[in-house]
């Protein structure tokens, strides 16, 4: 490798590198069929170095894609030829859950192996135990559905049509699956095409050679961010609610950051769940480092360097690292939680620079019952809720993270009218930088069918940061025969729905940064405007006094927020 | 309206169905009407397969939009009319509008440079180092260079 890279190709490089894994997306999203691929963006590319790293990723899932690569050279080691292309979804081998299928292709300069271009999508179905593949309720992974393990899906540019049989018989959704899983192909071969031409132009050393500078460029900062943090050792721990069957899971934290590296140790985790709320430890680092670089404001390339200075602990038979055959499938429901775990920690040692954490997903899948027992177009709606506050800015209001489907596509596509879709005033946790509010939607069913909530807050709300107040819980309401059932307090409803019964769902607001009677008046006026908060919400919260009508009797508001400030101050710790 | 000159481009927009985008596809004009959704079809099948390296002949193929677009000719745009624009505040020697630090690096360094507005700017040769500024753009003439107007409103920088 050359010792120090050119700067001007170092950044050419970083723009060519990315614009191949962000073409493979492009590829996935204009050939995809379903609602989560085609309109809600859930898919990733990566292009990985023959070493194993991850060079350049692009979309919305995480590292999972590169850390199946040493599961694939382990069964198959140098014998990938040109036009092979391997499949899998196996979690105990670098995938995540068994919706999230992977396809890995070997990229060849004339006979020389110079990368792996990979890509997965989140599929409508894989078959199993309930639709979508999410359900908490399975004991093992047999029950959650097709599990294809490290096979070829193309040897030598050549379909291998009985995978391609195998995988359409046992899916709900198989115009769904297939159509999708043609993107995934064409994203590879598109993928490869680019890095072909890239050896051709630049020569397949300097691509390897610059790689590996981008790598150790990302590392450098990365390490600078740490050695920024004081040295020490900081815990926290919370419980996860994802199932009424089984008790919430008790995931415990420990920073420990020394020099320019750091170790996030899990030790004390509760020990694997009976239920689907396992997470396989491939899935653990990506989506615990989800919002670090963000948080240090590093504008760094996301590749393999990243990870370097970091230790990962998860100790074995514990529920972020399960043993086989251990069900997953509802794995976002604590994965999704780890960035903010990761965050609460940090705001121990750097709490002016932290933001308050993301709320995890809430979901709805519908699937209508269908004459052939198939439910393509089945509705599969995935979003976060509210963002956390940050240390200088506002959460952001709405759906944080994913692309959510638009109402207009649903109704059109699928048997569903979508009676209402906005955002919920007052959900937002109060802070001088407010929470971000949650969003609602309000759904009526045409068809008779099958319907699974997921409500991951159920009672309970994402924590404010630094005084800052928490995130409303989220609502969760569903009628059936004119009848309003409140589904509020529990957090997995797998029911019936027939035509004309609605759902009413939201999700849960970002916590609150900072007092928020210190926050900008006029912040928490253009609030009451937009519709954000109410008059009444921003009276009790923050302080501000109206007189006749909107106007803000400043005097008041501000001998009020006084009084409240010193009233706190007085009040005895632990209260 | 009769458009005597105007040149129609047929196209239609198709995709497989419930994909997220199309292809544009150009409807010939020399296909008879009998055979026209086979010819559509095949050049579907095939933009397809060249984008995105797959066909799927027995699938329904979903058009989304027809266009027609008319093309009309017009005369050749005269750039000697951008030139009398450009000029219009022009006569006598430059005059800066102002003088700003500028580093130009070796055995220049650090110099000031006058600063001169481009619209303002006469038929004279602005001689390096100079900084022409106009509305959406600035020019950095470096020591060693001139500027001098060209024909149509555009700047000539040469070697003193």
């Amino acid at each position: 490798m050359s010792a120090t890279p050119d700067p001007i190709l170092l950044e050419v490089m970083k723009g060519e590198f990315l614009t191949i894994v962000e073409e493979m997306c492009a590829t996935i999203g204009r050939t995809a069929r379903s609602f989560g691929a085609r309109d809600g963006g859930d898919y990733s590319g990566v292009l990985i170095h023959p070493n194993g790293q991850v060079v350049a990723r692009a979309g919305v899932s995480v590292w999972y894609v590169g850390n199946s690569l040493p599961f694939i050279l382990e069964k198959y080691g140098d014998t990938l030829r040109a036009g092979d292309i391997v499949i899998h979804n196996d979690p105990y081998s670098g995938g995540t859950h068994l919706p999230d299928i992977v396809l890995v292709m070997p990229v060849f300069d004339d006979d020389r192996l110079i990368a792996y271009v990979g890509n997965s999508i989140h599929h409508t179905d894989v078959g199993g135990f309930a639709p979508g593949g999410m359900s908490p309720k399975p004991t093992e992974l047999f029950q959650e559905g097709l599990l294809l393990p490290r096979v070829l899906l193309y040897e030598e540019g050549v379909p291998v049509t009985s995978v391609f049989e195998i995988i359409a018989a046992n899916t709900r959704a198989p115009d769904d699956v297939m159509g999708d899983l043609d993107g995934q192909i064409a994203g590879c071969l598109a993928a490869g095409r680019d890095v072909e031409r890239l050896a051709v132009k630049y020569g397949a050393d300097t691509v390897l050679d610059y790689a590996r500078h981008l790598m150790s460029y990302s590392e450098r900062a990365i390490r600078d961010a740490i050695s920024s943090i004081p040295d020490g050792t900081y815990r926290v721990e919370d419980e996860i609610h994802g199932s009424d069957d089984v008790p919430p899971i008790r995931i415990a934290l420990t920073l420990e950051v020394d020099g320019e590296s750091m170790t996030v140790d899990f030790t004390g985790t509760d020990p694997q769940s009976p239920s689907a709320l396992n997470v396989p430890p491939s899935t653990v680092a990506g989506n615990l480092l989800s919002d670090f670089p963000r948080v240090f404001e590093i504008d760094v390339p996301a590749n393999s360097g990243l990870l370097a200075p970091i230790r990962i602990v998860t100790p074995e038979g514990t529920a972020l690292n399960p043993r086989r055959p251990a069900a997953v499938g509802a794995r976002s429901a604590i994965c999704n939680r780890l960035s903010g775990l990761l965050l609460r920690a940090l705001a121990q040692a750097v709490p002016q620079r932290v933001r308050a954490e993301n709320p995890g997903p809430q979901m709805l899948v519908y699937t209508p019952d269908s004459e052939d027992g198939t439910s393509d177009g089945m509705v599969f709606d995935l979003w976060l809720g509210g963002g956390g506050a940050r240390p200088s800015l506002d959460g952001l209001d709405g759906p944080v993270g994913f692309r959510r489907i638009p109402g207009e596509l649903l109704e059109r596509d699928a048997s569903v009218a979508l009676e209402g879709y906005g955002m919920v005033p007052d959900t937002g946790g109060p802070g001088r930088f407010r929470g971000g509010v949650s969003l609602f939607r309000r759904w009526r069913f045409l068809a008779p069918g099958r319907l699974w909530l997921r409500n991951l807050y159920a009672g309970r709300g994402t924590d404010g940061l630094l005084g800052g107040g928490s995130g409303s819980s989220s609502v969760l309401l569903v009628t059936r025969g004119g009848e309003v059932v409140d589904y509020t307090a529990q957090h997995d409803v797998q029911i019936r729905v027939e035509p004309g019964d609605e759902v009413y769902q939201t999700s849960v607001g970002g916590g609150g940064h900072g007092d928020p009677m210190t926050r900008e008046i006029e912040h928490v006026v253009a609030d009451v405007i937009a519709g954000t908060v109410s008059m009444r919400e921003a009276s009790a919260a923050y302080g501000v006094v109206f007189d006749a009508g909107t106007l803000v009797d400043l005097d008041a508001t501000q001998a009020r927020r006084r009084d409240a400030i010193a009233r706190r101050d007085r009040r005895p710790l632990g209260e | 309206m009769p458009l005597p000159d105007a040149v129609q481009e047929r196209s239609i927009d198709l995709r497989y169905s419930r994909q997220g985008s199309e292809h544009s596809i150009r409807v010939p004009d020399d296909v008879p009407l009998a055979r026209i959704v086979d010819t559509l079809a095949r050049a579907f099948h095939d933009e397809h397969d060249r984008q995105f390296g797959y066909r799927r002949p027995e699938e329904t193929i979903l058009a989304s939009s027809v266009r027609l677009r008319l093309v009309l000719r017009n005369d050749a745009v005269q750039l000697s009319d951008v030139a009398t624009m450009a000029t219009v505040a022009s006569s006598g020697a430059p005059v800066p509008v102002g003088t700003r630090r500028a580093y130009f690096g070796g055995d220049n360094g650090e110099v000031s440079a006058p600063v001169y507005s481009r619209s303002a700017l006469p038929a004279d040769v602005v001689v390096g180092p100079a900084i022409v500024e106009d509305v959406d753009t600035t020019v950095v003439v470096p020591p060693g260079w001139q500027a001098t107007r060209g024909s149509v409103g555009s700047l000539v920088l040469g070697r003193s």
